[in-house]
């Protein structure tokens, strides 16, 4: 049962490397950056960054991954304090009473708040992935290759059914995602698949391509196409020294139990993220406070619920990407597709060939955790609020230079940095009809594990389809899959009689 | 330019084909780009389908189960931009809705980056960095000259120290380097 702590501390000693430590600095630092200018996600920077880190040992390359995921979540808090406007998706709840503390001269008091609330929400979160991605990895010893197809399609169909508002356009990006992992040779036959007889399509596209171009690109056109001429002025980032947090600590542990409980279920089902994680915590801690007229003008506890809600759920999301290879959230793809870059295949195997990588990784999610402590400060802030008196104007081009840059240092061939402005173009296009993106990088990055594994089971049972139902452990996962796939079915009914039932009344 | 909205059909609660052939001329540009992007996918789906139809069945099995899905899905994506569903799912949203926020500096923007890709191998990667980031800040109209050089410097500079000194990434030479380069070979050559 508790096999896993020997190579969870055997891992310890590398993680404390210099190039390591250095990782996870230049990774947190980047992340606050990054999660402080608006429009800028965490997502945004993993993927330029994963084409930069191949030079990299694997290790370094995660350090500055969790970093910049540990480090963009909490950065987003700074401008949803400072200026109403989140920095991720998630810090919309932050604003809630982060900006009204702002308003009432608190600003550094709701900063450090975030800071801290953060810091130990991604360390709860941390301990959960150390805890329970170990024992689970166990479980899947006992899938074939029947199992691993039904994990891959209800991976696909819970990631394209709950991430987006429009299921439909969902599974589109889904399928999309698994047709462009079937460009390039057929593993099996040999035979070329939809390459056109172009010559760099024959090894496939890269991922990174796709990756770089659908979440790189769109935004940078987007800052370019609003052209926001000004960054914040320093009048609006100035902050005066407040209250400590050490004063009111059993007001805040029982907000940040119960935000890290949330973020940790949260995280690991599939696609849900960050965003509700914060929501539920900050609802749950109103809900069960004496006072929750105050929250919404400026209550420190509910900047503590929602940041620590929201990195709880950080840790908790690769749970399930590391054991099944089905991410929790779509920066957890995002990562996941980093592990794949480094030839690191989720799994079992993943804990028996590489402990070193995969538990350092979780020492990595725990101390990049801690770090936000010691770089989150009021220094660091001041740092944050300096950049982004950054124009986006000026940063759209930088964005699009450094997409150059990893794209072309993959294999030096400019047919890869176009293919990646194509994808660029297209990924502007779905994102301006609402089509969610992840879908598309996790159809790629399950694609081929679903096909081996159709194709090997149907090898097995010498093309019995029915193999594909016969198993138990299959039969659930199909069950469940349907479960995911009829939600929104199950949804448009329930609207349907609530309807009726109003109008007859 | 969202001020140019044209006024937008009003759908009733009760979506019916009927009313949604009465109101045909009428579709929101929301509408009208959601059908165009599936009757795209759809072509693209029937492209895809031709183009492996001479593969053996064990290697176009799996992509032509995953045209199969998607073909069906987008025509069902279809159907709804047609009759408005998808619309109403985006709420207030796509009420006051255009492609491009701002199409000229969507159409500058794709077109220096183009010009930026077709020649960064020739002339370099910092001196047409430097220059794409300038063109792109003036064209949509940043005028503060100090701050756009300094951002540039500081920007090139990270770059080299990070990605050429620390990465060793290879990016395209600077062509007046490239040129010394040459001049230097002709001069050895010429000597020999």
């Amino acid at each position: 049962m508790f096999d896993f702590v020997e190579p969870l501390f055997n891992a310890l000693p590398l993680v404390f490397e210099l190039e390591n430590l250095i990782g996870m600095v230049v990774g947190v630092t980047a992340g606050m950056i990054v999660g402080s200018l608006p429009g800028l996600t965490a997502t945004l920077a993993i993927a330029v960054l994963i084409p930069l880190t191949f030079s990299l040992q694997p290790l370094v390359a995660l350090g500055m991954m969790a970093g910049i995921y540990n480090g963009a979540m909490y950065g987003g808090a700074v401008p949803a304090i400072l200026l109403k406007i989140p920095g991720t998706p998630p810090s919309i709840v932050t604003t809630f009473d982060g900006y009204p503390m702002g308003q009432q001269g608190r600003a550094a008091y709701a900063l450090k708040i975030a800071c801290w609330s953060s810091a130990i929400g991604g360390v709860i979160s941390a301990i959960s992935l150390m805890l329970f991605a170990p024992p689970l990895v166990k479980l899947t010893l006992l899938f074939g290759p029947a199992e691993y197809f039904w994990v891959a399609m209800f991976g696909l169909s819970s990631i394209a059914i709950l991430l987006g508002k429009d299921p439909v356009k969902g599974i589109i990006a889904a399928c999309l995602g698994l047709l462009f992992g079937t460009v390039g040779s057929d593993v099996v036959t040999g035979h070329q698949r939809l390459t056109w007889d172009f010559k760099y399509l024959i090894d496939g596209i890269d991922l990174l391509v796709i990756l770089t171009g659908l979440y790189a690109i769109p935004p940078a056109i987007q800052m370019l196409e609003k052209a926001v001429l000004k960054g914040f002025t320093a009048a609006s980032l100035k902050l005066n020294p407040e209250d400590s947090i050490l004063n009111n600590l059993s007001s805040f542990i029982p907000v940040w139990l119960r935000g890290g409980i949330i973020g940790i279920i949260v995280g690991i089902l599939p696609a849900t993220g960050g965003s509700m994680a914060a929501f539920i915590s900050y609802n749950e801690t109103k809900r069960v406070s004496k006072e929750p007229q105050t929250f919404g003008e400026g209550n420190p506890l509910g900047v503590a619920a929602a940041e620590c809600g929201n990195n709880a759920d950080n840790a908790a999301a690769m749970i399930p990407a590391l054991v099944l290879g089905v991410p929790g959230s779509g920066v957890a793809a995002v990562i996941l597709a980093g592990l794949l870059v480094h030839g690191l295949q989720p799994g079992p195997s993943l804990f028996r060939d590489t402990p070193d990588i995969v538990y350092g990784f979780m020492w990595q999610m725990f101390f990049t955790s801690i770090l936000l402590i010691a770089f989150g400060g009021q220094i660091a802030i001041r740092l944050f609020a300096q950049v982004m008196r950054l124009p986006q104007t000026l940063l759209a081009p930088m964005i699009l230079c450094l997409t150059f840059v990893g794209i072309y240092s993959l294999g030096n061939n400019m047919f890869e940095v176009w293919l990646m402005f194509g994808f660029g173009l297209f990924g502007y296009v779905l994102n301006r009809l609402n089509f969610p993106l992840a879908p598309i990088v996790l159809g790629l990055i399950l694609g081929g594990m679903a096909e081996h594994n159709l194709r090997l089971s149907l090898l097995l049972s010498q093309g019995d389809w029915g193999s594909l139902f016969q198993n138990r452990l299959s039969q659930i996962l199909i069950v469940l899959t349907l479960t995911i796939l009829s939600m929104p079915l199950l949804g448009m009914i329930r609207r349907k009689i609530k309807k009726q039932s109003t109008s007859e009344r | 330019m969202l001020n140019q909205t044209p006024s937008l059909p009003q759908y009733p609660d009760k979506v019916s084909l009927f009313s949604t052939l009465r109101n045909f001329p009428m579709f929101s540009s929301y509408q009208k780009t959601e059908i165009v992007v599936c009757i795209f996918l759809l072509g693209c789906c029937l492209f895809a389908f031709i183009s492996i139809r001479h593969l053996p069945t064990d290697a176009k099995m799996f992509p032509n189960l995953i045209l199969a899905v998607m073909s069906l899905f987008v025509g069902v994506a279809l159907i709804r931009a047609v009759m408005g569903i998808s619309q109403k799912t985006q709420g207030a949203k796509a009420a006051d809705w255009h492609f491009f926020a701002n199409p000229k500096r969507f159409i500058i923007s794709v077109i220096v980056f183009s010009i930026y890709l077709l020649s960064i191998e020739s002339v370099g990667f910092f001196t047409s960095s430097g220059l794409l980031i300038i063109c792109m800040a003036t064209f949509v109209g940043y005028r503060n000259y100090l701050h756009l050089t300094l951002s540039l410097i500081g920007f090139l500079a990270f770059v080299y120290l990070v990605f050429i000194l620390v990465f060793e990434r290879p990016l395209p030479k600077e062509f007046f380097l490239a040129a010394t380069d040459t001049c230097h070979i002709a001069l050895v050559r010429y000597h020999v």
